[in-house]
Protein backbone atom coordinates (compact mmCIF):
# COMPACT_ATOMS: atom_id res chain seq x y z
CA UNK A 1 0.00 0.00 0.00
CA UNK A 2 2.34 2.65 -1.23
CA UNK A 3 -0.39 5.19 -1.74
CA UNK A 4 -1.88 4.74 1.71
CA UNK A 5 -0.94 8.14 3.03
CA UNK A 6 -0.24 9.64 -0.33
CA UNK A 7 -3.33 11.80 -0.27
CA UNK A 8 -2.45 13.09 3.17
CA UNK A 9 1.06 13.94 2.01
CA UNK A 10 -0.48 15.56 -0.99
CA UNK A 11 -2.88 17.44 1.22
CA UNK A 12 -0.14 19.39 2.94
CA UNK A 13 2.22 19.73 0.01
CA UNK A 14 2.38 22.79 -2.24
CA UNK A 15 0.49 22.69 -5.58
CA UNK A 16 1.77 20.14 -8.03
CA UNK A 17 2.54 22.39 -10.91
CA UNK A 18 6.12 23.08 -9.91
CA UNK A 19 9.06 23.03 -12.22
CA UNK A 20 9.84 19.45 -13.11
CA UNK A 21 13.11 18.27 -14.61
CA UNK A 22 13.25 18.17 -18.36
CA UNK A 23 11.95 14.87 -19.63
CA UNK A 24 12.39 13.14 -22.91
CA UNK A 25 8.84 11.88 -23.28
CA UNK A 26 7.30 11.23 -26.61
CA UNK A 27 5.51 14.49 -26.96
CA UNK A 28 1.94 13.51 -27.74
CA UNK A 29 1.86 9.70 -27.62
CA UNK A 30 -1.30 9.81 -25.51
CA UNK A 31 -3.16 11.76 -28.16
CA UNK A 32 -2.12 9.13 -30.67
CA UNK A 33 -3.30 6.39 -28.31
CA UNK A 34 -6.72 8.06 -28.03
CA UNK A 35 -7.02 8.29 -31.80
CA UNK A 36 -5.97 4.68 -32.35
CA UNK A 37 -8.33 3.47 -29.65
CA UNK A 38 -11.23 5.40 -31.12
CA UNK A 39 -10.38 3.98 -34.54
CA UNK A 40 -10.35 0.48 -33.08
CA UNK A 41 -6.72 -0.12 -34.03
CA UNK A 42 -5.62 -0.79 -30.44
CA UNK A 43 -7.34 -1.97 -27.25
CA UNK A 44 -8.08 0.45 -24.42
CA UNK A 45 -5.13 0.73 -22.05
CA UNK A 46 -7.36 -0.40 -19.16
CA UNK A 47 -7.60 -3.86 -20.74
CA UNK A 48 -3.85 -4.17 -21.22
CA UNK A 49 -3.21 -2.92 -17.67
CA UNK A 50 -5.75 -5.37 -16.31
CA UNK A 51 -3.78 -8.20 -17.87
CA UNK A 52 -0.50 -6.77 -16.62
CA UNK A 53 -1.93 -6.53 -13.12
CA UNK A 54 -2.89 -10.19 -13.21
CA UNK A 55 0.66 -11.11 -14.21
CA UNK A 56 2.51 -8.90 -11.78
CA UNK A 57 0.26 -7.00 -9.35
CA UNK A 58 1.63 -3.59 -8.49
CA UNK A 59 1.70 0.06 -9.45
CA UNK A 60 2.11 1.28 -12.98
CA UNK A 61 5.30 3.29 -13.39
CA UNK A 62 5.30 4.03 -17.07
CA UNK A 63 3.42 3.20 -20.25
CA UNK A 64 4.81 3.61 -23.72
CA UNK A 65 3.20 3.00 -27.08
CA UNK A 66 5.65 1.95 -29.80
CA UNK A 67 5.21 1.10 -33.43
CA UNK A 68 7.42 -1.74 -34.64
CA UNK A 69 7.00 -3.46 -38.01
CA UNK A 70 3.42 -2.26 -38.50
CA UNK A 71 2.56 -3.48 -35.01
CA UNK A 72 1.63 -1.31 -32.04
CA UNK A 73 3.25 -2.49 -28.86
CA UNK A 74 2.46 -1.37 -25.33
CA UNK A 75 5.44 -1.37 -23.03
CA UNK A 76 4.29 -1.41 -19.40
CA UNK A 77 6.54 -0.87 -16.41
CA UNK A 78 5.23 -1.82 -12.97
CA UNK A 79 6.60 -2.15 -9.47
CA UNK A 80 5.27 -5.03 -7.36
CA UNK A 81 4.73 -5.17 -3.60
CA UNK A 82 8.26 -6.53 -3.03
CA UNK A 83 9.76 -3.54 -4.78
CA UNK A 84 10.73 -5.37 -7.99
CA UNK A 85 10.29 -3.45 -11.22
CA UNK A 86 8.81 -5.43 -14.12
CA UNK A 87 8.76 -4.63 -17.79
CA UNK A 88 6.09 -6.23 -19.93
CA UNK A 89 5.41 -5.91 -23.61
CA UNK A 90 1.97 -6.53 -25.08
CA UNK A 91 0.58 -6.48 -28.55
CA UNK A 92 -1.65 -3.39 -28.34
CA UNK A 93 -4.32 -4.88 -30.59
CA UNK A 94 -4.63 -8.39 -29.14
CA UNK A 95 -3.24 -7.89 -25.61
CA UNK A 96 -0.93 -10.82 -26.32
CA UNK A 97 2.06 -10.88 -23.95
CA UNK A 98 5.19 -10.63 -26.02
CA UNK A 99 7.71 -10.76 -23.21
CA UNK A 100 8.06 -9.97 -19.53
CA UNK A 101 11.21 -9.59 -17.55
CA UNK A 102 12.54 -8.01 -14.42
CA UNK A 103 14.32 -4.87 -15.36
CA UNK A 104 18.02 -4.86 -14.65
CA UNK B 1 -31.89 -8.64 38.63
CA UNK B 2 -35.62 -8.11 38.68
CA UNK B 3 -37.44 -6.11 36.01
CA UNK B 4 -38.35 -3.37 38.49
CA UNK B 5 -34.79 -3.08 39.80
CA UNK B 6 -33.49 0.48 40.00
CA UNK B 7 -30.04 -0.82 39.14
CA UNK B 8 -31.32 -2.45 35.95
CA UNK B 9 -33.32 0.61 34.95
CA UNK B 10 -30.35 2.94 35.43
CA UNK B 11 -28.06 0.51 33.67
CA UNK B 12 -30.37 0.20 30.65
CA UNK B 13 -30.91 3.93 30.19
CA UNK B 14 -27.18 4.61 30.45
CA UNK B 15 -26.53 1.82 27.98
CA UNK B 16 -28.99 3.25 25.45
CA UNK B 17 -27.59 6.76 25.76
CA UNK B 18 -24.07 5.38 25.28
CA UNK B 19 -25.11 3.60 22.09
CA UNK B 20 -26.79 6.76 20.80
CA UNK B 21 -23.72 8.87 21.57
CA UNK B 22 -21.41 6.43 19.78
CA UNK B 23 -23.59 6.24 16.68
CA UNK B 24 -23.89 10.03 16.46
CA UNK B 25 -20.13 10.40 16.96
CA UNK B 26 -19.45 7.81 14.26
CA UNK B 27 -21.50 9.66 11.66
CA UNK B 28 -20.29 13.08 12.73
CA UNK B 29 -16.60 12.20 12.66
CA UNK B 30 -16.85 10.25 9.40
CA UNK B 31 -18.65 13.12 7.73
CA UNK B 32 -16.25 15.71 9.14
CA UNK B 33 -13.16 13.84 7.94
CA UNK B 34 -14.64 13.32 4.50
CA UNK B 35 -15.63 16.95 4.02
CA UNK B 36 -12.36 18.22 5.53
CA UNK B 37 -10.15 16.18 3.20
CA UNK B 38 -12.36 16.98 0.24
CA UNK B 39 -12.08 20.69 1.01
CA UNK B 40 -8.30 20.36 1.14
CA UNK B 41 -8.24 18.41 -2.14
CA UNK B 42 -10.47 21.03 -3.73
CA UNK B 43 -8.19 23.89 -2.66
CA UNK B 44 -5.23 22.05 -4.25
CA UNK B 45 -7.20 21.43 -7.42
CA UNK B 46 -8.08 25.11 -7.53
CA UNK B 47 -4.42 26.09 -7.18
CA UNK B 48 -3.43 23.68 -9.95
CA UNK B 49 -6.16 25.07 -12.17
CA UNK B 50 -4.84 28.59 -11.66
CA UNK B 51 -1.26 27.43 -12.32
CA UNK B 52 -2.41 25.84 -15.58
CA UNK B 53 -4.17 29.07 -16.48
CA UNK B 54 -0.92 30.96 -15.87
CA UNK B 55 1.09 28.51 -18.00
CA UNK B 56 -1.29 28.15 -20.94
CA UNK B 57 -0.64 30.15 -24.09
CA UNK B 58 -2.07 30.06 -27.59
CA UNK B 59 -0.72 29.40 -31.06
CA UNK B 60 -1.76 31.59 -33.99
CA UNK B 61 -4.80 29.33 -34.54
CA UNK B 62 -5.77 30.15 -30.95
CA UNK B 63 -5.21 26.52 -29.91
CA UNK B 64 -3.96 26.19 -26.32
CA UNK B 65 -0.37 25.08 -25.70
CA UNK B 66 1.41 24.04 -22.50
CA UNK B 67 5.05 23.83 -21.66
CA UNK B 68 5.15 20.25 -20.43
CA UNK B 69 8.48 20.74 -18.73
CA UNK B 70 6.70 22.97 -16.25
CA UNK B 71 4.28 20.24 -15.23
CA UNK B 72 4.63 17.76 -12.43
CA UNK B 73 5.60 14.23 -13.37
CA UNK B 74 2.41 12.88 -11.81
CA UNK B 75 0.50 14.32 -14.78
CA UNK B 76 2.71 12.31 -17.16
CA UNK B 77 2.32 8.82 -15.74
CA UNK B 78 -0.72 7.09 -17.29
CA UNK B 79 -3.67 6.62 -14.90
CA UNK B 80 -1.69 8.13 -12.02
CA UNK B 81 -4.82 9.57 -10.40
CA UNK B 82 -3.98 13.18 -11.24
CA UNK B 83 -5.40 14.61 -14.45
CA UNK B 84 -6.11 17.82 -16.25
CA UNK B 85 -7.98 18.67 -19.41
CA UNK B 86 -8.47 21.96 -21.25
CA UNK B 87 -11.60 22.40 -23.38
CA UNK B 88 -12.55 25.09 -25.82
CA UNK B 89 -16.28 25.48 -26.32
CA UNK B 90 -16.89 22.05 -24.86
CA UNK B 91 -14.33 20.31 -27.11
CA UNK B 92 -11.22 18.74 -25.52
CA UNK B 93 -8.06 20.44 -26.77
CA UNK B 94 -5.38 19.42 -24.32
CA UNK B 95 -5.30 16.38 -22.03
CA UNK B 96 -2.71 15.41 -19.46
CA UNK B 97 -0.65 12.41 -20.56
CA UNK B 98 -1.90 10.62 -17.44
CA UNK B 99 -5.35 10.43 -19.04
CA UNK B 100 -3.79 8.41 -21.87
CA UNK B 101 -6.55 7.12 -24.10
CA UNK B 102 -9.46 8.53 -22.09
CA UNK B 103 -10.93 11.95 -21.60
CA UNK B 104 -12.91 13.67 -18.88
CA UNK B 105 -16.52 14.59 -19.37
CA UNK B 106 -17.96 17.64 -17.69
CA UNK B 107 -20.35 20.53 -18.30
CA UNK B 108 -18.91 23.91 -19.14
CA UNK B 109 -19.58 26.52 -16.46
CA UNK B 110 -20.09 30.12 -17.55
CA UNK B 111 -17.06 32.37 -17.64
CA UNK B 112 -15.60 33.21 -14.25
CA UNK B 113 -17.46 30.43 -12.53
CA UNK B 114 -16.29 27.13 -11.11
CA UNK B 115 -18.01 23.85 -10.30
CA UNK B 116 -16.86 20.68 -8.63
CA UNK B 117 -18.25 17.20 -9.13
CA UNK B 118 -17.62 13.53 -8.51
CA UNK B 119 -17.13 11.24 -11.45
CA UNK B 120 -15.60 7.88 -12.34
CA UNK B 121 -12.22 7.93 -14.04
CA UNK B 122 -9.87 5.33 -15.55
CA UNK B 123 -9.77 1.96 -13.76
CA UNK B 124 -12.90 2.87 -11.77
CA UNK B 125 -11.07 5.62 -9.88
CA UNK B 126 -13.44 7.88 -7.96
CA UNK B 127 -12.49 11.34 -9.14
CA UNK B 128 -13.10 14.75 -7.62
CA UNK B 129 -13.27 17.27 -10.44
CA UNK B 130 -12.73 21.02 -10.29
CA UNK B 131 -13.89 22.80 -13.43
CA UNK B 132 -13.55 26.54 -14.13
CA UNK B 133 -14.03 28.74 -17.19
CA UNK B 134 -11.68 31.65 -18.00
CA UNK B 135 -10.85 34.04 -20.81
CA UNK B 136 -7.15 34.50 -21.60
CA UNK B 137 -5.74 36.51 -24.49
CA UNK B 138 -9.30 36.87 -25.71
CA UNK B 139 -9.82 33.09 -25.89
CA UNK B 140 -12.42 31.35 -23.72
CA UNK B 141 -11.18 28.10 -22.15
CA UNK B 142 -12.44 25.64 -19.56
CA UNK B 143 -9.85 23.98 -17.33
CA UNK B 144 -10.63 20.81 -15.40
CA UNK B 145 -8.30 19.30 -12.83
CA UNK B 146 -9.14 15.94 -11.23
CA UNK B 147 -7.80 13.84 -8.41
CA UNK B 148 -8.46 10.21 -7.49
CA UNK B 149 -10.05 10.12 -4.04
CA UNK B 150 -9.95 6.31 -3.67
CA UNK B 151 -6.93 6.29 -1.32
CA UNK B 152 -8.66 8.87 0.84
CA UNK B 153 -11.87 6.88 0.84
CA UNK B 154 -9.94 3.78 1.80
CA UNK B 155 -8.43 5.72 4.66
CA UNK B 156 -11.82 6.99 5.79
CA UNK B 157 -13.06 3.43 5.69
CA UNK B 158 -10.05 2.29 7.65
CA UNK B 159 -10.70 5.03 10.16
CA UNK B 160 -14.31 3.94 10.46
CA UNK B 161 -13.20 0.41 11.21
CA UNK B 162 -10.73 1.61 13.83
CA UNK B 163 -13.33 3.88 15.32
CA UNK B 164 -15.92 1.12 15.48
CA UNK B 165 -13.37 -1.14 17.16
CA UNK B 166 -12.25 1.53 19.62
CA UNK B 167 -15.85 2.48 20.32
CA UNK B 168 -16.71 -1.15 21.04
CA UNK B 169 -13.78 -1.41 23.42
CA UNK B 170 -14.63 1.88 25.10
CA UNK B 171 -18.22 0.73 25.27
CA UNK B 172 -17.24 -2.47 27.07
CA UNK B 173 -14.98 -0.60 29.48
CA UNK B 174 -17.69 1.97 30.16
CA UNK B 175 -20.20 -0.82 30.69
CA UNK B 176 -17.98 -2.50 33.27
CA UNK B 177 -17.21 0.86 34.87
CA UNK B 178 -20.89 1.74 34.96
CA UNK B 179 -21.79 -1.58 36.56
CA UNK B 180 -19.08 -1.06 39.17
CA UNK B 181 -20.29 2.49 39.85
CA UNK B 182 -23.89 1.36 40.15
CA UNK B 183 -22.93 -1.39 42.52
CA UNK B 184 -20.94 1.11 44.55
CA UNK B 185 -23.84 3.55 44.72
CA UNK B 186 -26.21 0.80 45.75
CA UNK B 187 -23.91 -0.50 48.46
CA UNK B 188 -25.49 1.71 51.18
CA UNK B 189 -28.84 0.13 50.33
CA UNK B 190 -27.41 -3.38 50.72
CA UNK B 191 -25.85 -2.32 54.00
CA UNK B 192 -29.24 -0.98 55.06
CA UNK B 193 -30.85 -4.29 54.16
CA UNK B 194 -28.31 -6.15 56.29
CA UNK B 195 -28.99 -3.71 59.11
CA UNK B 196 -32.72 -4.27 58.89
CA UNK B 197 -32.13 -8.02 59.13
CA UNK B 198 -29.84 -7.47 62.08
CA UNK B 199 -32.57 -5.30 63.61
CA UNK B 200 -35.07 -8.12 63.21
CA UNK B 201 -32.62 -10.51 64.83
CA UNK B 202 -32.32 -8.06 67.72
CA UNK B 203 -28.59 -7.38 67.37
CA UNK B 204 -29.21 -3.66 67.09
CA UNK B 205 -32.15 -1.47 68.02
CA UNK B 206 -31.84 1.30 65.44
CA UNK B 207 -30.56 1.86 61.90
CA UNK B 208 -27.31 3.70 61.20
CA UNK B 209 -27.87 7.32 60.08
CA UNK B 210 -24.72 7.22 57.96
CA UNK B 211 -26.55 6.81 54.61
CA UNK B 212 -26.83 8.82 51.35
CA UNK B 213 -29.05 11.90 51.51
CA UNK B 214 -31.68 10.28 49.28
CA UNK B 215 -32.56 7.58 51.80
CA UNK B 216 -31.84 9.51 54.98
CA UNK B 217 -35.49 10.56 55.49
CA UNK B 218 -36.59 6.92 55.15
CA UNK B 219 -34.04 5.74 57.70
CA UNK B 220 -35.00 8.56 60.08
CA UNK B 221 -38.67 7.59 59.79
CA UNK B 222 -37.92 3.93 60.48
CA UNK B 223 -35.82 4.86 63.51
CA UNK B 224 -38.57 7.09 64.84
CA UNK B 225 -41.09 4.30 64.41
CA UNK B 226 -38.76 1.84 66.13
CA UNK B 227 -38.23 4.05 69.16
CA UNK B 228 -41.98 4.74 69.36
CA UNK B 229 -42.76 1.03 69.28
CA UNK B 230 -40.13 0.17 71.86
CA UNK B 231 -41.38 2.91 74.14
CA UNK B 232 -44.97 1.77 73.79
CA UNK B 233 -44.06 -1.85 74.51
CA UNK B 234 -41.99 -0.88 77.52
CA UNK B 235 -44.80 1.29 78.81
CA UNK B 236 -47.44 -1.41 78.47
CA UNK B 237 -45.13 -3.92 80.12
CA UNK B 238 -44.55 -1.52 82.98
CA UNK B 239 -48.23 -0.71 83.23
CA UNK B 240 -49.04 -4.40 83.51
CA UNK B 241 -46.41 -4.92 86.19
CA UNK B 242 -47.52 -1.81 88.07
CA UNK B 243 -51.14 -2.86 87.92
CA UNK B 244 -50.33 -6.35 89.19
CA UNK B 245 -48.27 -4.84 91.94
CA UNK B 246 -50.97 -2.38 92.92
CA UNK B 247 -53.65 -5.06 92.95
CA UNK B 248 -51.69 -7.46 95.08
CA UNK B 249 -52.18 -5.73 98.42
CA UNK B 250 -55.96 -5.15 98.08
CA UNK B 251 -56.36 -8.76 96.91
CA UNK B 252 -54.39 -10.12 99.82
CA UNK B 253 -56.68 -8.08 102.10
CA UNK B 254 -59.73 -9.55 100.35
CA UNK B 255 -58.30 -13.04 100.71
CA UNK B 256 -57.84 -12.46 104.42
CA UNK B 257 -61.40 -11.18 104.57
CA UNK B 258 -62.58 -14.55 103.26
CA UNK B 259 -61.16 -16.15 106.39
CA UNK B 260 -62.75 -13.51 108.60
CA UNK B 261 -64.99 -14.67 111.40
CA UNK B 262 -67.78 -12.41 110.20
CA UNK B 263 -68.29 -14.64 107.20
CA UNK B 264 -68.33 -17.92 109.14
CA UNK B 265 -72.15 -17.95 108.87
CA UNK B 266 -72.21 -17.52 105.12
CA UNK B 267 -70.29 -20.57 103.90
CA UNK B 268 -71.19 -20.17 100.26
CA UNK B 269 -70.00 -16.54 100.00
CA UNK B 270 -66.87 -17.43 101.90
CA UNK B 271 -66.10 -20.26 99.55
CA UNK B 272 -66.64 -18.22 96.38
CA UNK B 273 -64.66 -15.32 97.79
CA UNK B 274 -61.68 -17.47 98.73
CA UNK B 275 -61.74 -19.39 95.45
CA UNK B 276 -61.91 -16.30 93.23
CA UNK B 277 -59.34 -14.31 95.18
CA UNK B 278 -56.99 -17.31 95.04
CA UNK B 279 -57.37 -17.40 91.31
CA UNK B 280 -56.76 -13.66 90.99
CA UNK B 281 -53.70 -13.85 93.21
CA UNK B 282 -52.33 -16.65 91.06
CA UNK B 283 -52.76 -14.58 87.90
CA UNK B 284 -51.15 -11.56 89.51
CA UNK B 285 -48.22 -13.57 90.77
CA UNK B 286 -47.71 -14.92 87.28
CA UNK B 287 -47.79 -11.43 85.82
CA UNK B 288 -45.29 -10.17 88.35
CA UNK B 289 -42.99 -13.11 87.75
CA UNK B 290 -43.14 -12.48 84.04
CA UNK B 291 -42.27 -8.83 84.47
CA UNK B 292 -39.38 -9.81 86.71
CA UNK B 293 -38.07 -12.34 84.16
CA UNK B 294 -38.35 -10.00 81.23
CA UNK B 295 -36.25 -7.37 82.97
CA UNK B 296 -35.23 -4.24 81.11
CA UNK B 297 -34.01 -5.68 77.82
CA UNK B 298 -34.94 -3.96 74.55
CA UNK B 299 -38.37 -4.80 73.25
CA UNK B 300 -38.67 -7.25 70.41
CA UNK B 301 -35.08 -8.46 70.55
CA UNK B 302 -33.89 -12.01 70.10
CA UNK B 303 -32.76 -14.44 72.74
CA UNK B 304 -29.09 -14.34 73.71
CA UNK B 305 -27.75 -17.50 75.30
CA UNK B 306 -24.73 -15.74 76.79
CA UNK B 307 -26.69 -12.88 78.35
CA UNK B 308 -30.20 -14.07 79.02
CA UNK B 309 -29.63 -17.54 80.46
CA UNK B 310 -27.26 -16.51 83.29
CA UNK B 311 -29.67 -13.71 84.25
CA UNK B 312 -32.61 -16.11 84.20
CA UNK B 313 -30.79 -18.71 86.27
CA UNK B 314 -29.77 -15.99 88.69
CA UNK B 315 -33.39 -14.95 89.19
CA UNK B 316 -34.51 -18.57 89.60
CA UNK B 317 -31.73 -19.23 92.10
CA UNK B 318 -33.16 -16.43 94.20
CA UNK B 319 -36.65 -17.92 93.99
CA UNK B 320 -35.48 -21.47 94.87
CA UNK B 321 -32.64 -20.99 97.30
CA UNK B 322 -32.29 -24.65 98.26
CA UNK B 323 -31.90 -25.97 94.73
CA UNK B 324 -28.93 -26.17 92.45
CA UNK B 325 -29.49 -25.29 88.80
CA UNK B 326 -26.99 -26.99 86.52
CA UNK B 327 -26.80 -25.51 82.98
CA UNK B 328 -25.18 -27.79 80.39
CA UNK B 329 -24.93 -26.08 76.99
CA UNK B 330 -23.61 -28.14 74.09
CA UNK B 331 -20.52 -26.93 72.31
CA UNK B 332 -20.67 -24.53 69.38
CA UNK B 333 -23.97 -22.96 70.34
CA UNK B 334 -24.45 -19.55 68.76
CA UNK B 335 -25.01 -16.63 71.10
CA UNK B 336 -28.19 -15.44 69.44
CA UNK B 337 -31.16 -17.60 68.58
CA UNK B 338 -33.73 -16.35 66.08
CA UNK B 339 -36.42 -16.55 68.77
CA UNK B 340 -38.13 -13.80 70.67
CA UNK B 341 -36.36 -13.02 73.91
CA UNK B 342 -39.50 -12.67 76.02
CA UNK B 343 -41.05 -15.86 74.65
CA UNK B 344 -37.92 -17.81 75.45
CA UNK B 345 -37.61 -16.30 78.92
CA UNK B 346 -41.22 -17.16 79.61
CA UNK B 347 -40.85 -20.69 78.25
CA UNK B 348 -37.61 -21.55 80.02
CA UNK B 349 -38.56 -19.57 83.12
CA UNK B 350 -41.78 -21.49 83.56
CA UNK B 351 -40.24 -24.91 83.00
CA UNK B 352 -37.26 -24.21 85.26
CA UNK B 353 -39.50 -22.68 87.90
CA UNK B 354 -41.65 -25.82 87.83
CA UNK B 355 -38.60 -28.02 88.14
CA UNK B 356 -37.35 -25.85 91.01
CA UNK B 357 -40.67 -26.30 92.81
CA UNK B 358 -40.58 -30.10 92.66
CA UNK B 359 -36.87 -30.82 92.84
CA UNK B 360 -35.26 -31.94 96.02
CA UNK B 361 -32.00 -30.17 95.27
CA UNK B 362 -30.77 -30.69 91.75
CA UNK B 363 -32.01 -29.50 88.32
CA UNK B 364 -30.27 -30.40 85.05
CA UNK B 365 -30.83 -28.02 82.16
CA UNK B 366 -29.29 -29.00 78.78
CA UNK B 367 -29.41 -27.06 75.55
CA UNK B 368 -28.23 -28.02 72.06
CA UNK B 369 -28.94 -27.43 68.40
CA UNK B 370 -29.52 -30.52 66.32
CA UNK B 371 -30.21 -30.28 62.57
CA UNK B 372 -31.41 -26.72 62.94
CA UNK B 373 -33.71 -27.66 65.82
CA UNK B 374 -33.26 -26.16 69.24
CA UNK B 375 -33.41 -29.02 71.76
CA UNK B 376 -33.79 -28.39 75.43
CA UNK B 377 -34.14 -30.85 78.32
CA UNK B 378 -34.96 -29.97 81.92
CA UNK B 379 -34.76 -32.74 84.54
CA UNK B 380 -35.32 -32.64 88.28
CA UNK B 381 -34.73 -35.09 91.09
CA UNK B 382 -38.22 -34.63 92.51
CA UNK B 383 -40.96 -37.24 92.95
CA UNK B 384 -41.75 -37.31 89.21
CA UNK B 385 -45.08 -38.14 87.60
CA UNK B 386 -46.51 -41.63 87.19
CA UNK B 387 -46.79 -43.27 83.77
CA UNK B 388 -50.51 -42.66 83.20
CA UNK B 389 -50.32 -38.98 84.04
CA UNK B 390 -47.17 -38.50 81.92
CA UNK B 391 -49.22 -39.48 78.93
CA UNK B 392 -52.00 -37.10 79.86
CA UNK B 393 -49.52 -34.28 80.40
CA UNK B 394 -48.09 -34.72 76.93
CA UNK B 395 -51.46 -35.11 75.26
CA UNK B 396 -53.62 -32.48 76.83
CA UNK B 397 -51.51 -30.40 79.13
CA UNK B 398 -53.76 -31.37 82.01
CA UNK B 399 -53.17 -29.55 85.18
CA UNK B 400 -52.09 -32.18 87.62
CA UNK B 401 -51.24 -29.75 90.31
CA UNK B 402 -54.26 -27.56 90.80
CA UNK B 403 -53.18 -27.07 94.35
CA UNK B 404 -49.58 -26.05 93.68
CA UNK B 405 -49.01 -22.32 93.40
CA UNK B 406 -49.27 -21.10 89.78
CA UNK B 407 -48.05 -24.29 88.19
CA UNK B 408 -50.99 -25.05 85.94
CA UNK B 409 -51.13 -21.68 84.28
CA UNK B 410 -47.40 -21.82 83.54
CA UNK B 411 -47.65 -25.10 81.69
CA UNK B 412 -50.50 -23.81 79.53
CA UNK B 413 -48.38 -20.81 78.51
CA UNK B 414 -45.43 -23.12 77.79
CA UNK B 415 -47.58 -25.16 75.43
CA UNK B 416 -48.86 -22.01 73.75
CA UNK B 417 -45.34 -20.80 73.02
CA UNK B 418 -44.17 -24.21 71.78
CA UNK B 419 -47.18 -24.38 69.50
CA UNK B 420 -46.53 -20.87 68.22
CA UNK B 421 -43.04 -21.92 67.09
CA UNK B 422 -44.30 -25.24 65.60
CA UNK B 423 -42.27 -27.15 68.13
CA UNK B 424 -43.15 -30.13 70.30
CA UNK B 425 -42.87 -30.94 73.97
CA UNK B 426 -42.48 -34.28 75.69
CA UNK B 427 -42.76 -35.38 79.31
CA UNK B 428 -41.03 -38.47 80.66
CA UNK B 429 -39.21 -39.92 83.62
CA UNK B 430 -35.62 -38.76 83.83
CA UNK B 431 -33.00 -41.45 83.48
CA UNK B 432 -30.30 -39.44 85.20
CA UNK B 433 -32.00 -37.63 88.08
CA UNK B 434 -35.03 -39.85 88.55
CA UNK B 435 -37.61 -37.06 88.59
CA UNK B 436 -39.66 -35.50 85.79
CA UNK B 437 -37.95 -34.85 82.47
CA UNK B 438 -39.39 -32.19 80.18
CA UNK B 439 -37.86 -31.89 76.72
CA UNK B 440 -38.91 -29.66 73.85
CA UNK B 441 -37.79 -29.02 70.33
CA UNK B 442 -38.22 -25.82 68.31
CA UNK B 443 -37.30 -25.67 64.62
CA UNK B 444 -35.07 -22.69 63.87
CA UNK B 445 -35.08 -22.91 60.11
CA UNK B 446 -38.63 -21.67 59.53
CA UNK B 447 -37.81 -18.57 61.50
CA UNK B 448 -34.52 -17.98 59.74
CA UNK B 449 -34.13 -15.18 57.24
CA UNK B 450 -33.65 -15.98 53.61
Amino acid sequence: MKSRWLWLLYLFSPPLLVLAPQLALADNDHDLALELKQAGDILPLEKILGKAQRLHPGHVLEVELEKKKQRYIYEIETVDTKGNVWEMRFDAKTAELLNANQEK
Amino acid sequence: MKADSLQLRLGLSLLLSLIAVFIILWFLISHSIRSLTEDYALSHLQHDTESLLATVHFDPQKKPLLDKTKLNLIYQRPFSGHYYQINQAGVPQLRSRSLWDQDLEFDTPINGQAINLHTTGPEQQSLLLYVASYTKSGVGITIAVAEDLSPMEQDVERFQHYFALTALLAFLILLILQRWLLMRSFQPLEKLQAEVQELERGGINKLSQNVPTEIKPLVAEVNLLLSLMAERLQRSRHTLGDLAHALKTPLTLLRQLADDEALSDNVRTKKILSQQTDKMLRLINHSLKRARLAGEGPAGSTFSINNDIPALLDTLQHMHKDNEFEFIPSESLPDRLPLDREDMLELLGNLLDNAGKWARQHIRFTLCINENNLRCTIEDDGPGVDQANLKLLTQRGLRLDESADGHGLGLAIVKDIIHQYSGNIHFSKSGTTGGLQVSFEIPLSSREHH
